[in-house]
C-alpha cells in the first residue's frame, strides 16, 4: 500500500466528545479513500485543519506510542487539489 | 450469485401469496405521551408508565387488554418492567428491535406481523429516555449499540465519537457532490420550528428561528451546529395497536397501516465504509417496501413525519423516499414546500429537531393524530388522509410506516 488517498469526507469537530480531546478542538477527521482503493478514518494534525477540503490528497503517517502504532494521516506536502 | 432483482419478485410474489392479509389488517387505536422537558424527576421508567397510560386510556383501553409489548432498543426499560409496572399480564409475544432510531417503525412492523398472524391481539409500543437528565448525547457518554463495536476500534482513536461526526461526513460528501448548502438544511430546521411554534406541547414552542439564527448556531461538528441537532429532552411516548376490526369499536376513529417496510445499508457497521454516503440505502429500501405494500408512492403522501436527528437525515430521507431524486434534498426543502401549507409538509408537531426526542415515537403520535384531524386547526394538515412516518437508525437503516385514516 502506497499510503497515499484522498480525502472523501471532512468534518471539524467544534466540540470535546471525550476527555482526550478537549485540548485538540477543533479538530478534523476525514474519512480517507485510499488509492488501492480502501476508506479508512484519520484525524488531521492541528496544522492541517483549515486547509482540508474534500479532495485534497493525504498521506499516512505513523504515531508510536503505548505499545501501539497508530496510522494517522496528513495533508500530501505536495500538489494539493 | 446474488440477484437484487430476483430478491425483489420474490419478496412481492411472497406478500401477494400470503395467507395473512397485511395491508390495512391492523390499526393505530391509542397515542400518547408524557411533557417533554429539559429536566424531570421522573425515572426512564415511569415516563414510560406515564405515556403508556395515555396511549391506553387515548384508546379506551386498560393494561388488561394488553397482550404484547415491544420496549425501545435504546430506552434501557424491559418487558418485565412494563409488565409488572402496568399490571400487564399473559403476555403472548414481547421483543425488543434492535436497529437504534429505526427501531420504533421496525416494531410497528413486528406488531403488525404478530396481530395480523393472530399471534397477538393488542401492542403496546413505548418509547422514550431522559436525553436531558441523563443520557446526553453531547456528553458523548451513551454507550454505542453493540452493532457498532467492529468499526469503533478504526474510528474512536482518532475521535469519531458521537453519531454527529459520522452523518456529518454523510452531509458533508452531499454538499461536495451536489452543491447542497447549510441554508438548506437551516430550511429544514426553520420548518420544523415553525411548526413546533404552533404546538404547545413542544419543547421549542416559544422560541421562533430564522435562518439567520440557524447560521449563527454554535458549530458542533461541520457541517451541523447546534440547530442541526436533535433536542436533548426527557419524555416518552406510546401507541397502541390492534386488529382493524376491534379498532372500529374503540373511542377514536381507527388510523390504519397501509404498508410498512425495514432496509438495512451495506456495510451495516459504518457511515463511513458505504460506497456512497449520500444515499440513505436502508431508508430507499425500507420505502420500496412500504410503498409496495400499501400499493402507493410518494405522490399519494399528504404530510412526512421524517426521523430527524439530523437536519440531514430529513433531506436524505426525502430523497431515499423519492419525493425528489438523489441530489435534488436542497432545492426541494426550499420555498415553504415542507411546511404547513406547502405541498409536503414535514414534521408538523417539530420532530426530533424542535419537539422534543423520543426516539421517533412523537413521529407516529403526531401523525396519527393528523390523520384524526384531531390538531389544532392552523397544525391541521388540510384534507390529511395519507401519511408517512420513517424512522433513521444509527447507520442509515431505515423503517418506514404508511398510515391512512
Amino acid at each position: 500500500m502506497s499510503g497515499g488517498g484522498v480525502i472523501y469526507s471532512l468534518t471539524v469537530t467544534h466540540r470535546a466528545f471525550g476527555p482526550a480531546w478537549t485540548e485538540r478542538v477543533p479538530y478534523a477527521i476525514a474519512t480517507i479513500e485510499l488509492d488501492e482503493g480502501i476508506r479508512m478514518i484519520s484525524d488531521l494534525p492541528a496544522e492541517d485543519t483549515e486547509a482540508a477540503v474534500i479532495g485534497c490528497r493525504v498521506q499516512v503517517f505513523f504515531e508510536h506510542g503505548a505499545g501501539v502504532s497508530l496510522p494517522r494521516f496528513r495533508l500530501a506536502r505536495d500538489a494539493q487539489q | 450469485m446474488y440477484d437484487q432483482a430476483h430478491r425483489r419478485r420474490r419478496e412481492e410474489a411472497a406478500l401477494t401469496a400470503s395467507s395473512i392479509r397485511i395491508p390495512d389488517a391492523c390499526a393505530i387505536v391509542g397515542v400518547g405521551h408524557t411533557a417533554y422537558t429539559r429536566g424531570t424527576d421522573k425515572s426512564t421508567l415511569e415516563l414510560h408508565l406515564e405515556a403508556s397510560l395515555a396511549a391506553l386510556a387515548d384508546a379506551g383501553l386498560s393494561p388488561s387488554d394488553v397482550d404484547a409489548v415491544m420496549p425501545h432498543d435504546i430506552a434501557g426499560v424491559c418487558a418485565e418492567d412494563l409488565m409488572l409496572n402496568l399490571g400487564l399480564s399473559d403476555l403472548a409475544y414481547t421483543t425488543t428491535v434492535r436497529t437504534g432510531g429505526a427501531s420504533f417503525g421496525s416494531a410497528v412492523q413486528s406488531a403488525c406481523l404478530a396481530v395480523a398472524s393472530g399471534v397477538a391481539h393488542c401492542v403496546l409500543l413505548p418509547a422514550g429516555r431522559r436525553g436531558y437528565s441523563d443520557q446526553r448525547v453531547s456528553a458523548g457518554t451513551v454507550a454505542a449499540p453493540p452493532a457498532l463495536a467492529s468499526v469503533l476500534e478504526f474510528e474512536r482513536p482518532y475521535g469519531s465519537l458521537v453519531a454527529a461526526q459520522w452523518f456529518a461526513q454523510a452531509a458533508a460528501r452531499h454538499m461536495y457532490e451536489f452543491g447542497t448548502t447549510t441554508v438548506q438544511f437551516g430550511h429544514i430546521a426553520v420548518a420544523c420550528r415553525k411548526h413546533a411554534n404552533l404546538n404547545p406541547g413542544a419543547l421549542m414552542a416559544a422560541k421562533p428561528m430564522t435562518l439567520d439564527d440557524h447560521a449563527a448556531a454554535p458549530m458542533i461538528t461541520t457541517p451541523f451546529g447546534l440547530f442541526d441537532c436533535a433536542l436533548e429532552s426527557d419524555g416518552a411516548a406510546a401507541i397502541v395497536i390492534t386488529t382493524a376490526e376491534r379498532a372500529l369499536d374503540l373511542a377514536k376513529p381507527p388510523v390504519y397501516i397501509a404498508g410498512f417496510g425495514e432496509g438495512h445499508g451495506n456495510p451495516p457497521t459504518s457511515i463511513t465504509q458505504k460506497r456512497d454516503v449520500t444515499v440513505i440505502e436502508g431508508m430507499a429500501a425500507a420505502g420500496r417496501r412500504a410503498f409496495a405494500m400499501a400499493g402507493l408512492g410518494p405522490a399519494d403522501i399528504d404530510c412526512a413525519q421524517i426521523y430527524d436527528g439530523f437536519t440531514w437525515f430529513v433531506l436524505g430521507t426525502l430523497e431515499a423516499l423519492g419525493f425528489c431524486g438523489h441530489g435534488e434534498g436542497g432545492p426541494f426543502v426550499e420555498g415553504g414546500r415542507i411546511e404547513l401549507g406547502g405541498a409536503l409538509p414535514v414534521n408538523t408537531h417539530g420532530g426530533l429537531l424542535s419537539e422534543g426526542h423520543v426516539s421517533g415515537a412523537n413521529h407516529f403520535v403526531e401523525a396519527v393524530r393528523q390523520l384524526r384531524h384531531e390538531v389544532p386547526p392552523q397544525r391541521q394538515v388540510a384534507g390529511c388522509e395519507t401519511a408517512l412516518v420513517s424512522n433513521e437508525g444509527d447507520m442509515h437503516e431505515g423503517s418506514v410506516v404508511i398510515l391512512h385514516s
